[in-house]
């Protein structure tokens, strides 16, 4: 690793700030459920809702009179504790950003630059692949998968998400492979009678990741409001539990009325997706020796 | 000079232009079609034609960075066109590559020291080393092509083109190489800088008793750094001959042509200028017989569109193909 790009890293304020986002929000994902003051599924209806149903808000917009001491943020429109939900429901947000990411950016640089690289038939072989994955309906699959199974593990929606995200990743590199492939310097590498392995880690992956940084940093904003559809379809987090994107589509059901409900999880999110591309950018540029 | 250590046989490369439906290969270019030509220990053979017309691959080809589509190149008495990228490996330490365009033939995320030091660590060429020895040899191969040895902590855009090349000379000297393709070298440089480039290979060639097929289409440079030229012309040589006669006393009306372009720095002098008539035919579809008749001055019908002229040694060392001289 080279020591100018941390420094080229910690000039960029743009991608300090997202580092220190992307540390944020994945502390809480990480301890987020330990401090959490309630059960984030218990109902306190004679706590939390007031007499007309309507949920409690934060402490900073009560009325007077109105209790629930502890219950920071309020409660849900069944009288759950908001701020306990956000923090156990960053947890599987996080999962998935993190993990279901990995599988398809590891996915798609290998095939993208493998493909790119060697070409012929097994090129040939591995786009026509690439074009029935991005034909596959993610819907139906979801769907097919929560019938068959009546309660599919987390792990499942991981790996559905990253074996059905990686296409692009495998496009966009394959072409970056084919242009740096046929640049001296891999040529002088091949005529100095380096292996196919050292040439195409040394010399190719290198000059290909830049744009693999980029559209990895947008799939974890993918994946995570995606992992909300999927919650709908019954693939991944089950009501009563939480995450990001349930909450946040159940939050759009207040709009107007309690508009808070949708205003955090989004705020999170938001977050979480500014703090990636933010860091992502950053790392491209300090890599980048030019920059 | 006296042992030829490249020795290079009805070389062809053919490449696959279009293909049908089911992948199989339909049209070729030709862009190397039966060339033989040898490069003697410690002597310089200079190879010029215009664009396209396959010098390149032919430096390409002897080094089997391509595969031959036919014939056969000998290394160092060896046969390597057949030999697998594993039995080549050993031999790649012999013979090495200097590219054309020095900002695309150094890797932009390596420093100096990591480009250099990969190659000796590629042929294990000091053992186990410490990274301070490997450091003392990258600053004396720096130091030997001109560059200071603290350039090796820099990255090639801190480079201009001059010192790219340079780095690229030190990069292929590395292994310790008897045997060098300069592929076009200097043409990507300014004027001032070919100059200094082309007389560090000069020196390197003393020093170390290099042998260069050194490429280029200025006829000017190659005469002043060539033992030999060839002369090639869509994909096969029409003229070979020591230097001084292929300047002094071309046959071949392709090489007259291409003398005649090379422009004089005295304005005073008037010089009878040749041109060619036309462009360089597509080696897609070459013309019949001998395929510079279409834009030969002095081209005989029925004989030089049907028949292919072989290239035919007209006095001592000096080979020309066409039918007329």
């Amino acid at each position: 690793m080279d020591p100018r790009a941390w420094r080229r890293f910690k000039k960029n304020k743009g991608a300090l700030f997202g580092a220190v986002l992307v540390i944020f929000v994945t502390l809480l994902g990480a301890l987020g459920p330990l401090v959490a003051p309630h059960d984030p599924n218990e109902q306190s209806r004679d706590v939390l809702l007031r007499d007309d149903g309507t949920p409690l808000g934060p402490t900073w917009d009560r009325a007077e009179g109105e209790p629930a001491e502890g219950h920071l943020l309020g409660g849900d429109t069944v009288g759950r504790d908001e701020l306990s939900r956000l923090l156990h429901g960053g947890r599987v947000s996080m999962q998935v950003a993190y993990f279901a990411t990995a599988i398809a950016v590891f996915l798609g640089l290998f095939v993208g630059v493998s493909s790119g690289y060697f070409g012929g038939a097994y090129d040939f072989a591995v786009m026509r692949l690439v074009d029935v994955v991005l034909s596959i309906p993610f819907l139906l699959i979801a769907i097919t998968i929560q019938r068959v199974v009546d309660t599919p593990a987390l792990w499942a929606l991981f790996v559905l998400l990253g074996f059905l995200s990686w296409t692009t990743l495998a496009r966009v590199t394959r072409s970056k492979t084919l242009q740096v492939r046929e640049l001296e310097y891999v040529q002088a590498a091949r005529a100095l009678g380096m292996s196919e392995a050292r040439v195409l880690l040394r010399h190719v992956l290198p000059n290909v990741l830049g744009p693999a940084i980029v559209i990895g940093t947008t799939l974890v904003a993918q994946m995570i409001i995606v992992e909300s559809a999927m919650s709908y379809l019954g693939l991944g987090v089950q009501p009563p539990n939480a995450s990001w994107g349930s909450m946040l589509r159940e939050g759009q059901e207040m709009m107007g009325s309690a508009n808070r409900l949708m205003v955090f999880p989004a705020v999170l999110i938001v977050m979480t997706v500014f703090g990636f591309n933010l860091m992502g950018e950053g790392l491209r540029d300090a890599f980048d020796p030019k920059d | 000079m006296s042992e030829p250590i490249l020795k290079a046989t009805g070389i062809e490369k053919h490449f696959t232009a279009k293909r049908d439906f089911f992948g199989r290969p339909q049209t070729f270019l030709r862009a190397v079609d039966g060339v033989s030509l040898t490069v003697n220990e410690g002597e310089t053979l200079g190879l010029v034609g215009e664009s396209g017309c396959g010098k390149s691959t032919l430096g390409r080809c002897v080094l089997r960075l391509h595969d031959l589509t036919a014939g056969k190149v000998e290394f160092d008495g060896q046969d390597i066109s057949k030999m697998s990228v594993a039995e080549l490996r050993p031999l790649r330490r012999k013979m090495q590559f200097i590219f054309q365009d020095p900002y695309s033939s150094l890797n932009p995320r390596q420093t100096v020291f990591a480009t250099i030091a990969e190659a000796i660590r590629v042929h294990g060429l000091l053992g186990n080393a410490s990274r301070e020895e490997e450091k003392e040899r990258v600053a004396d191969l720096l130091s030997r092509v001109g560059l200071r040895p603290e350039h090796m902590n820099r990255y090639p855009h801190e480079f201009s083109g001059g010192q790219r090349q340079r780095i690229g000379i030190a990069r292929a000297l590395a292994v310790e190489p008897k045997f060098i393709v300069a592929d076009e070298p200097i043409s990507a440089l300014d004027v001032s800088v070919q100059a200094q480039i082309v007389n560090l290979m000069l020196d390197l060639q003393q020093d170390l008793g290099l042998s260069y097929l050194f490429i280029a289409h200025d006829l000017s440079v190659v005469e002043y750094v060539s033992d030999r030229v060839a002369v090639m012309y869509l994909g096969r040589v029409v003229e070979l001959a020591n230097a001084s006669s292929i300047y002094d006393d071309s046959q071949h009306p392709y090489t007259q042509a291409l003398l005649s372009a090379i422009p004089d720095p005295d304005p005073r002098r008037k010089k009878k200028r040749l041109v060619l008539q036309g462009d360089v035919p597509s080696p897609l579809d070459p013309p019949s017989g001998c395929t510079f008749h279409p834009r030969c001055p002095i081209a005989e019908k029925g004989r030089c569109d049907r028949e292919a002229p072989p290239l035919r040694e007209i006095t001592p060392g000096h080979h020309v193909a066409c039918h007329l001289v």
